[in-house]
This record gives C-alpha cells, sequence and structure tokens, in this order.
C-alpha cells in the first residue's frame, strides 16, 4: 500500500464513485446524484434519503423512528421520520443515463454488428463482384502469378 | 523496445522487397503476420478488462501494445506493397486500419501532452464528479452574490452576476479554449469584474474579490472537463473500429483463400 499516491484524510471510500458501472443517477448532470444510484439493469431505485429504524427503549412499547442520513448528506433531518417509520424526505424517480464507459460499448457493439452486415450485404448482394474486384494488379503481386506459369 | 523497433522496421525496409520477390506467398505470410499482431494487440482491451489476472503490469501491456502498434503499421505497409489498394473491399480495410492506427497515434499523444497540464493547473477532479464541483461553485457564487444585497444596499453585484457569471456557472464553458490553452475567456471576464469594481462600495468590493476566486476555480474545473473528456474521447474512435476491423479482416481473409485457387 506504500505504492502510489494515497487518498486524502478527508476521503470517504463509501463515497467511491466506480467509473465502470454502466449507469449514473440522472441528476449526476446536474451535480446532485442520489446516494443510492441505479440498479445494474439501469433503473432508478431512489426512494427515500433515509430508512429510518425503530429505536425501542426498555419501558417502552411502541418506539420512536429515527432518521439514518449519513452525515455526508447533512445528518438526521429536523423534520424527522413520519409516524409510520417511512422517511419524510422521498425522492423523485429519475431517468439514469449510461456511463461514459457503458456508451463507448454500445457504440463498439453498434460498430461491430454494422460491419457484419455491410460485409453480408457486400458479400452476398449485386455489388460483390465490383466490390471483391480487387483492380489494377501492382507490379510486385503479378510476380506471384508469374512464378506459377 | 524502442531500439528493437527501429532495428525491426530498418530490416522491413532494407529486406522487404528483397523477401517479396524471393517467397511467392509472402503475401499471405505477412497478412497472417498482420492479423496475429493484430489480435495481440486487440488482446489490451481485453486485459483491462481482467485487471485481477496476473497477466504481467499494465504499464508493461501499453508499452508493448504503442510499439508493437507502430510496427504493425510498417507490416500492414508491407502487406500492400507500399501502395494504397484499388479494389472497394480492400480499399475500405486499408481505411479501417489506417485510421484505426492513426487514432492511435492521437490517442498516444494526447495522453503525454495533456495530463502534464492537468497537474499543472492543480485541483484534480475525478470527471465523474466534475458536475459536482461546478454546483458546489455556481451555489457559492449565487450566496455571494445575495449575500451583498443587505450590507450593501444594492444590487449592483447581483444585477452584475444575473448579467454576466451566471450563464458561465450555470454549465461547463470554453471548451475549445481550454483545449488551446487560451486563457482569453478567463481574462475577459477578470476585466469584466475589474469594470463593476469601480462601480461597487468596499462591502461588496470584498465579495467581489470571492466571485473573481469562485471564477478562477470553474475555469480550473472546465480545464479539467475538457482535458479529460478528450482524453476519454479518443477511445470512442479507436477501441469501436478496431473490432470493426477485426471482423473486416476476418472477411478478407475468407475472401482471399476462396480467390486464391489460381495462385496456388
Amino acid at each position: 500500500m506504500s505504492e502510489g499516491r494515497q487518498p486524502s484524510p478527508d476521503f470517504d471510500a463509501s463515497c467511491y464513485v466506480r467509473p465502470n458501472k454502466n449507469w449514473i443517477c440522472g441528476r449526476a448532470r446536474d451535480g446532485c446524484p442520489c446516494r443510492i444510484g441505479p440498479s445494474p439493469s439501469g433503473e432508478c431505485r431512489a426512494s427515500a434519503e433515509c430508512s429510518p429504524v425503530l429505536e425501542l427503549k426498555p419501558s417502552e412499547s411502541k418506539g420512536t423512528w429515527k432518521c439514518t442520513r449519513p452525515k455526508d448528506w447533512g445528518g438526521p433531518c429536523e423534520t424527522g421520520p413520519r409516524p409510520d417509520g417511512t422517511c419524510c424526505r422521498v425522492i423523485p424517480n429519475c431517468q439514469p443515463q449510461r456511463s461514459l464507459r457503458s456508451r463507448r460499448g454500445l457504440l463498439t457493439r453498434t460498430a461491430i454488428v454494422a460491419t457484419a452486415a455491410l460485409v453480408l450485404i457486400g458479400l452476398g448482394g449485386g455489388w460483390r463482384e465490383s466490390l471483391l474486384n480487387p483492380g489494377i494488379m501492382v507490379a510486385g503481386r503479378g510476380a506471384c502469378f508469374a512464378t506459377r506459369r | 523496445m524502442a531500439t528493437i523497433l527501429i532495428a525491426a522496421i530498418w530490416l522491413i525496409a532494407v529486406k522487404g522487397g528483397g523477401w517479396q520477390q524471393s517467397y511467392p506467398h509472402f503475401t499471405y505470410l505477412s497478412g497472417w503476420g498482420l492479423f496475429g499482431l493484430m489480435l495481440i494487440l486487440t488482446a489490451y482491451n481485453g486485459r483491462k478488462k481482467l485487471p485481477f489476472i496476473p497477466l504481467l503490469s499494465s504499464r508493461l501491456w501499453l508499452q508493448v501494445h504503442l510499439y508493437l502498434g507502430l510496427f504493425t503499421g510498417v507490416v500492414f505497409l508491407l502487406h500492400l506493397r507500399w501502395s494504397w489498394p484499388s479494389g472497394w473491399f480492400e480499399a475500405a480495410l486499408a481505411f479501417l486500419f489506417s485510421t484505426v492506427t492513426g487514432s492511435g497515434i492521437v490517442g498516444w499523444w494526447l495522453s503525454r501532452a495533456l495530463p502534464p497540464r492537468l497537474t499543472t493547473v492543480g485541483g484534480e477532479v475525478p470527471y465523474d464528479r466534475i458536475p459536482e464541483v461546478v454546483r458546489a461553485l455556481r451555489e457559492d457564487a449565487e450566496r455571494v452574490a445575495l449575500g451583498a444585497i443587505p450590507a450593501a444596499r444594492t444590487t449592483t453585484l447581483s444585477d452584475f452576476y444575473a448579467s454576466r457569471l451566471a450563464g458561465f456557472f450555470a454549465a461547463p464553458a470554453n471548451f475549445t479554449a481550454h483545449l488551446r490553452g487560451s486563457r482569453r475567456p478567463l481574462n475577459r471576464m477578470l476585466a469584466q469584474i475589474g469594470e463593476v469594481r469601480r462601480f461597487v462600495n468596499s462591502e461588496e468590493g470584498k465579495s467581489l474579490d470571492q466571485l473573481a476566486d469562485l471564477v478562477r476555480s470553474k475555469d480550473a474545473v472546465d480545464l479539467q472537463r475538457s482535458l479529460q473528456l478528450v482524453l476519454k474521447g479518443w477511445l470512442f474512435v479507436h477501441i469501436p473500429l478496431t473490432y470493426s476491423l477485426l471482423l473486416a479482416s476476418v472477411a478478407h481473409i475468407v475472401v482471399v483463400y476462396a480467390f486464391s485457387g489460381g495462385a496456388r
């Protein structure tokens, strides 16, 4: 671990942005992506800013719901959870976007399919003769046949 | 590695013509060699996708990829017998190869020329986090511009922000200027801040200094975005066309063997 640059002391490993993810939050372009991010298949998973937990003290029967919003996202909110235990700060769904790496992969797959289609159309269509005609034979290539005569 | 490359190129340049004359099937040999080299070069992309497998260091792979890529270019010229093909399919294949090699050379140059500029400007930001940094800078700038109103009892600074700076802070800006290394847009904006300084009082002057600092920070982030986008962007040409080239090469091999009855 002594090799290379070390992360800064205030670096939070839990917030690490992984560039190999295929999908990024739709709000990332506006600079406010949600904490959970999209699913691997590109569906928005945002529901609320936290999942409140029920704190039950020994003398209590009902308990109290406690906000669990992380510190780097502002810590526990002022309003706190609803009486039914749901978070009061609901995140509207977004349309996740492909990451740059995923777009490149998509472009690569498109290029492969387009090339295969062009080759098949070229070799199977009416232009086959003109497409495959190697043109005027250069002197060097002619030597290949000349030796056989 | 550079010495080996130069020696190999020299050998091909000097002896290549003789080999072609001596061995009638040399074109087949050079073609298969070329295809093998292309497969090895493409394997570098696969190596990057499997970082957990101990297949030598990525740095060594990159070095081999670069030098082997240049050598492949020479083998390609030898295979073409130093002349551009006149057939449609062969010309398309040659164009694909040239574009892949050219984009690779451009990418090599970019990855050598741009990173020093990124580190010189400081404030290195991962590309994926740039929107968050831009947003934070915009919120800071808006807070400074609005915060000056109650203290100064005028809207000079906020009006100036709304008319001149809001668009700059709203989104990435000056892409081409950053690529050229031009500081003209930043200097123009700082000059505008200097002009408005004559119309503000001392309270607003402090806020104006903060705005100028934020403008410099935003300009640095824009520079990071522009250069990092180019560093990632050239691969959008190089990688897709590499796979197209491989596929077209397979078709070329099939066609060559299908029509080579008279030559064998």
